[in-house]
């Protein structure tokens, strides 16, 4: 049996769970952050006034 | 006070200097919360699947993915009939805020349904009815996100957008109808009207996925409509400032 075989055996699918997990999460903070900043930016471009939320 | 620099505007009155309100920050802090909750069940507390084992935690975060992806799709469609029907540049930007996070949730659902695939089907990859018809779904995404960015006028990419948005929802039909349809690699549906095929924790983690991914995608949406909201504000002062200027260029010559 291979290197590889015996070490996939060892560790099962936990791998790509963790993997799948990570990215999805990761994604979203991500996400949230470019997200955030980009809206900061461009919150000192427009007047108070024009932000219907403030 | 406002101040004009390298051809905007920028304005340092005392108002909020963010997409943040109270209501999104106390969603931001229920949305973690529900993480939390789904990070504990989903992958420490709910057991492992008799046949797929430990990877049935994959579904945790894949089946709730896909969900959110079919709903912000159904915003895009809406918003974009309504658009077209009247005109309102709000649900324009509905629509569009909705397309971005729909394709964020469909990239989720494309990749974890790959690394779902690998330890079940033995491929990250096969060409059948779903996952083609799912790739179809993100094509159309990207090409509806494209044509909203394209160099024109408002009115012209918020058409055009609008067009490419009207296909969003039947092409969601086609993809969940596909399992059905088509012989397929890909299971039928784990939680129908019919009832549920997992029971227990892990039915009780998939809820709280669905709970989680629902407050995270109401949060995004919320932030990328403001985002959106504020860029439409910038261009319009840029071409005010823009259409000014040359009006002054010609008085002066």
């Amino acid at each position: 049996m291979s290197n590889a075989l015996i070490l996939a055996e060892a560790t099962g699918t936990w791998p790509y769970v963790a993997a799948s997990w990570a990215l999805v999460l990761g994604g979203m903070g991500a996400y949230a952050l470019v997200t955030v900043v980009r809206g900061r930016r461009l919150s000192k471009k427009v007047p108070s006034e024009k932000r219907r939320w403030s | 006070m406002t101040t004009e620099t390298a051809g905007s505007v920028e304005t340092s009155d005392s108002g909020p200097t963010s997409t943040g309100s109270r209501t999104t920050m106390i969603l931001g802090i229920v949305t973690l919360i529900a993480l939390g909750v789904l990070v504990l069940f989903g992958l420490i507390l709910s057991p492992a699947d008799e046949n797929q084992g430990e990877a049935v935690r994959i579904m945790y975060v894949h089946v709730p993915s896909a969900t959110l992806s079919y709903v912000g799709c159904f915003l895009t469609t809406i918003g974009s009939v309504v658009y077209l029907w009247r005109k309102s540049q709000w649900w324009e930007l509905v629509a569009y805020a909705g397309a971005e996070v729909a394709a964020l949730f469909t990239a989720f659902t494309l990749v974890t349904g790959m690394l779902w695939g690998r330890p079940t089907w033995g491929v990250f990859w096969v060409w059948d009815a779903r996952l083609t018809s799912e790739a179809m779904l993100m094509l159309l995404l990207l090409g509806y996100l494209a044509v909203r960015r394209l160099a024109a006028d408002y009115e012209v990419r918020a058409k055009r957008a609008a067009i490419v948005g009207l296909l969003l929802v039947p092409n969601v039909f086609i993809v969940r109808q596909s399992v059905q349809w088509w012989r397929t690699l890909h299971q039928t549906p784990t939680l129908s009207l019919s009832g549920a095929e997992i029971q227990g924790l892990m039915l009780f983690s998939l809820f709280t996925g669905f709970i989680a991914f629902t407050l995270a995608f109401i949060w995004m949406v919320i932030h990328r409509f403001r985002v959106a909201w504020l860029e439409e504000q910038v261009d319009a002062e840029g071409l005010d400032a823009a259409i000014a200027e040359r009006r002054a260029e010609g008085v002066i010559s």
